[in-house]
């Protein structure tokens, strides 16, 4: 037993968060440009910061582990907003011919991306009260690090529940990245359903327990994904909607229409949906966030019989500070690389990356509060359309902008999980943002000298793209995207029609609805079932043993199969890079 | 009737959906795509919106009956009743007490929607803030107590009991 003052925030918490964060962003970048999506650092980061500081230090308390992962995760999550966005200069040619031109479009990108990741904290700071101390969202990786942090004191049976559902999950993930088990099983196949209805079910471990985790907050997720590709797909193959080119096999006809089905009409609709919903969303919880924002100011003056109420917030002036600020350093963005533009355009452009930023961030955060999943590519391909209808076509300040917007709202989606964390361990809110924005720089630093770095010396001649082994499927997928706009092709009408469904949606008394069903219809069906399930199941055992049950038995269970897969996930990025 | 709105919502909405669809990808041309979403996705889409309203017509009908709970299992002064006698009278800090007091907070939790349903969103943010924080400062006691100290715990044990007797205060001035 000691009286010295709580281990939250220390030196050798800091020290390992920024070490690690360093390793896993130059890690997570290759991965990212090898394999197309970002893996999540937090899990890992806890882990070792349990081995660290309480293995070897013999110091650590939980809420200074919170810390250490806080700020490893606030680091490497920059890299997933770097990946989308930066390689496409050097594939359409605006970087990689000469250095110091290089080296000053390098520099802007690392500070926009700077930029993106001090608003992303900033906009979470009122969103943490509504949907972590209100909605309560579940947040399954947060939950699963905070059970992680939490095993010392949690009992045998919790701590063995998730090791058991570490190892069983890591075996999976193994054996699936061996392409020894295939990665989903064809239900529809067996059942007999169309092809187009996508009736899989995704074998991921993690899916199905992010899905445990959720319960019944999940369903309306699982419910969009059924009414899809159950409902709509069908509906639209038989209404004669879908092209049907002759002279293809059945089989063929069936993979043209699943991905024509969902490329050019639920993708783009879910897309859209996600956007009205958030929008309308936000209108109707306005009444929370005046509640939020007033509380806010109460705190920081509380005094008399109630100054037992602590002001564990940001403070208010943060907000405002890193608005303003973002505002302003958009806007030089866009008058220093492209004065023609002239201050109105320049005002409109900033004005609208900056609005994007803050709604773009509302929405990850819904979606991976409930179901673990971040529409960060689909959100970011429209804030390009967006910047590039609204810049005239300037691709070199679109991607500066996508690059702050990317980061911002990969940030926002990390610090949420991280923010969950803290609250389930105790955590206190304003030391984890504190952390988070003090690091904001290394991440973006870390991320560009990596792609720069893989660019140069990578396996092939460029060093990454199409045709190489590190392909960069998300900058590949936005050169594409750009390329559609500038030619006048961009899905305006599908991204209006599902934004109205989205809006009709969220105005039904059941939050967050319009971007559940949104998020049901941008993913493959695969996912949506596999975590469905995991809703239904939990639900089933609610009703069977009891929620208390439930939190001693699912929860430390469901936290495992997501932290084996994510380790799993890790191991194979690392020998990727050691080969 | 709540169900009635919900199914005819459901119907009107995937006639609306499957308007969306195809109004997203229409090979033949910019007038037969102005028909159909004059025709088909406006209309149903607007009905979308008026069932929805209708749903808050009849919840704001619902709110004006007298107080009863048969949507919730208990009200949120029953919970937060047993959370603040849970307390020791003694101040002692143990895991026992504050898993038990964790276990009432996951209960009162679940029945959120109830409650939001039945006070609105803003009273029920109101008083549930301080529930929130009550949940957090009780979960950093259960933290500290688990790396040994004791007086953090017992601190942040101490300032959880005062934040879940102010919920209650706020949740009787509500009322």
């Amino acid at each position: 037993m000691t009286t010295k003052a709580y281990r939250e925030i220390t030196i050798p918490a800091v020290i390992l968060g920024v070490l690690q964060g360093i390793i896993m962003t130059a890690a997570f970048v290759y991965a990212g440009l090898r394999l197309g999506f970002g893996i999540g650092g937090s899990t890992i980061a806890a882990i070792m910061g349990f081995a660290l500081l309480k293995g070897v230090l013999k110091k650590g308390t939980i809420c200074e582990n919170n810390i250490n992962q806080t700020i490893a995760s606030g680091i490497n999550t920059t890299g997933s907003g770097i990946i989308f966005t930066l390689p496409v200069l050097y594939l359409m040619g605006f970087l990689g011919n000469d250095l110091t031109s290089d080296i000053k479009i390098l520099g802007l990108i690392a500070l926009a991306a700077t930029a993106g990741s001090f608003i992303g904290v900033a906009v979470i700071i009122p969103l943490r009260k509504q949907m972590i101390d209100f909605e309560r969202l579940r947040f399954p990786s947060g939950t699963a690090v905070s059970v992680i942090l939490k095993s010392p004191g949690a009992g045998k049976t919790k701590a063995m529940l998730m090791v058991g559902g570490t190892l069983l999950s890591a075996f999976v993930s193994f054996l699936m990245h061996k392409g020894l088990i295939p990665e989903s099983f064809d239900l529809g196949g067996l059942l007999g359903f169309p092809i187009y209805t996508q009736t899989a079910i995704y074998l991921s471990l993690m899916n199905l327990g992010a899905g445990l985790l959720a319960g019944k907050g999940g369903l309306p997720f699982a419910l969009g994904g059924c009414l899809a590709y159950w409902v709509l797909a069908p509906i639209a193959v038989q209404m004669g909607w879908v092209p049907t080119p002759e002279a293809m096999s059945p089989e063929a006809l069936g993979v043209f229409q699943k991905d024509f089905l969902y490329g050019n009409m639920l993708r783009p609709m879910g897309i859209g949906m996600l956007i009205g919903g958030a929008v309308c969303g936000a209108l109707m919880t306005l009444p929370v966030l005046k509640s939020v924002f007033k509380s806010l100011a109460q705190a920081a003056s509380a005094s008399g019989e109630h100054s037992f109420l602590k002001n564990d917030e940001m403070p208010l002036k943060y907000i405002v500070v890193s608005v303003i600020g973002s505002f302003l350093f958009l806007l030089g963005i866009c008058n220093f690389i492209a004065p023609e533009m002239g201050f109105l355009q320049s005002f409109v452009v900033a004005f609208a990356g900056l609005v994007w930023m803050i709604l773009a961030g509302m929405i990850v955060a819904q979606c991976t509060g409930t179901t673990d999943t971040s529409p960060l590519s689909g959100l970011s391909l429209i804030a390009v359309t967006l910047i590039l209808f609204l810049s005239g076509q300037k691709v070199l300040v679109t991607v500066l902008i996508g690059v702050t917007v990317c980061v911002a709202t990969a940030q926002c989606a990390d610090m949420m999980q991280d923010l969950k964390t803290g609250f389930l361990i105790g955590g206190i809110p304003v030391k984890q943002q504190m952390v988070q924005l003090c690091v904001a720089w290394i991440g973006p630093l870390v991320a560009v000298t990596t792609v720069a770095i893989l660019w140069k010396y990578g396996s092939g001649s460029p060093g990454f793209g199409p045709g190489t082994t590190l392909p960069a499927p998300q900058a590949d997928a936005l050169q594409s995207m750009i390329g559609g706009v500038m030619s006048g092709n961009a899905p305006y009408m599908k991204y209006l029609s599902g934004g109205l469904l989205g809006a009709a949606l969220s105005v039904l008394p059941v939050g967050g609805l319009g971007v559940l069903i949104g998020l049901s219809m941008y993913l493959p069906f695969f996912i949506t079932l596999g975590y469905g399930i995991g809703c239904v199941a939990n639900m089933i055992i609610v009703k069977a043993k009891g929620l208390s049950w439930v939190e001693d038995y699912v929860t430390p269970m469901a936290a495992g199969l997501i932290v084996g897969e994510a380790m799993i996930g890790l191991v194979f990025a690392v020998m990727d890079i050691i080969k | 009737m709540q169900n009635t709105l919900w199914i005819l919502y459901i119907l009107v909405f995937i006639i609306a959906a499957g308007a969306g669809l195809k109004v997203s990808f229409d090979p033949n041309g910019e007038n037969v795509q102005h028909v159909i979403v004059s025709a088909w996705f406006y209309p149903s889409l607007i009905a979308c919106f008026l069932i929805a309203f209708g749903f808050k017509k009849l919840q704001a009908k619902e709110d004006d009956k007298p107080e009863d709970h048969t949507t919730m299992q208990s009200s949120p002064d029953t919970y937060l009743n047993l959370i603040v006698i849970t307390y020791p009278a003694d101040g002692s800090v143990s895991q026992d007490i504050i898993e038990k007091i964790q276990s009432i907070c996951l209960q009162m939790a679940d029945e959120r929607f109830a409650y939001i349903q039945k006070y609105g969103i803003q009273k029920f943010s109101e008083f549930f803030e301080h529930f929130s924080h009550g949940e957090r400062y009780l979960n950093r006691s259960w933290s500290a107590l688990v790396d040994n100290h004791h007086q953090e715990s017992l601190e942040s044990f101490q300032t959880s009991q005062k934040y879940f007797e102010h919920a209650l205060e706020k949740y009787n001035l509500l009322k």
